[in-house]
């Protein structure tokens, strides 16, 4: 993938999952519809590709005013994960273009990365992480299960394990999946499953749009490194 | 579920309120505190009247595990609103 084209279809992913979020502020919570409205009307701009380095800047300035707004992120991670794609793209929009503007692309591809393998650190030296405890107790009195039906996994202690087990060494594994072309879409895909499944247990819908929005970063990166090597 | 994936505003709403329970928790501060009164107050005024509450105020309990079972922390608890005042915003 050409950096053109992986920067392009970045700024699509992430246009589309911006406007997925406004759409709920506008039509669905209504609190902040006017703030919102402003920043689904500058990504659908940035979908159209009018003016991107402009676009891009513009909805950087907005993004502040949406943080104060909020106090800091208003979805955690996935806003977190939001705005990094969009600092990183606005930044490699409007460096040199060179080595510059693809070391800022670069640094997005690498959080990525280290988005899955720091948090295998923190889940793999925790006792209840690796006896599966840490799940159950997400899905016995945590708030974030959608349904009081899903509560029910919680006395399910080998699928628990099981699916502790799965998320950490899928997590261990992502980064050497970066050696082949075809291992990283393996992965991708099987990240992206995770972040579905997230979706649907958890409600956690923003994270699968924006996280989805990086990956051709990764796939960038990883072409750069294998003519590299 | 699969229209979940594209529409869940109240989750997320509520994802923002647990967020704010969060902040509370670590270092209370009057957006927070500010946020969780406002959507109370907004359920309570489209519940049926009668209603013969003078006030409202809320508080956070968390709950943990440890070795002699589950604990529940009372770690917050708000100062009282009078109900007959204009909504906040």
């Amino acid at each position: 993938m050409t950096f053109e084209i992986a920067h392009r279809v970045t700024e699509i992913l992430l246009a589309l999952a911006f406007l997925q979020q406004s759409a709920e502020h506008i039509f669905g919570t209504r609190d902040t519809r006017q703030l919102y409205t402003t920043r689904a009307v500058l990504s659908i701009a940035l979908l159209l590709g009018l003016q991107s380095h402009w676009i891009l800047l513009g909805l950087s300035a907005h993004s502040l005013i949406v943080l104060h707004r909020h106090n800091g992120p208003y979805n955690g991670g996935s806003d977190r994960m939001g705005l990094l794609i969009l600092y990183c793209l606005a930044l490699s929009q409007w460096l040199p273009s060179g080595i510059l503007s693809h070391a800022a692309f670069a640094y997005l591809a690498l959080q990525v990365v280290l988005s899955y393998f720091i948090s295998r650190q923190v889940k793999i030296v925790s006792p209840d992480w690796r006896s599966g405890q840490a799940l159950r107790e997400v899905f016995s009195f945590s708030a974030y299960p959608v349904s009081e039906n899903l509560r029910a996994f919680a006395n399910r202690p080998y699928l628990l394990w099981f699916a502790s087990w799965s998320v950490m060494s899928f997590e261990v594994l992502f980064p050497l999946s970066l050696l082949n072309t075809n291992s990283l879409i393996a992965v991708l895909m099987i990240a992206s499953a995770f972040h579905l499944a997230n979706a649907c247990l958890f409600g956690l819908n923003r994270f699968v749009w924006f996280w989805i929005a990086a990956y051709p970063s990764i796939m960038w990166l990883q072409g750069r490194l294998i003519q590299g090597l | 579920m699969l229209k979940r994936l594209f529409w869940n505003p109240e989750w997320n709403e509520a994802l923002f309120v647990l967020s704010c329970a969060e902040r509370i928790e670590e270092n209370p501060t009057q957006h927070s505190i500010h946020e969780i009164n406002k959507r109370i107050l907004s359920d309570i005024s489209q519940m049926p009247p009668p209603q013969t509450a003078q006030s409202m105020q809320f508080r956070l309990v968390f709950i943990h595990e440890n070795d002699t079972g589950q604990s529940q922390d009372i770690l917050f608890i708000s100062q009282k609103i009078p109900l007959n005042d204009a909504p906040l915003k």
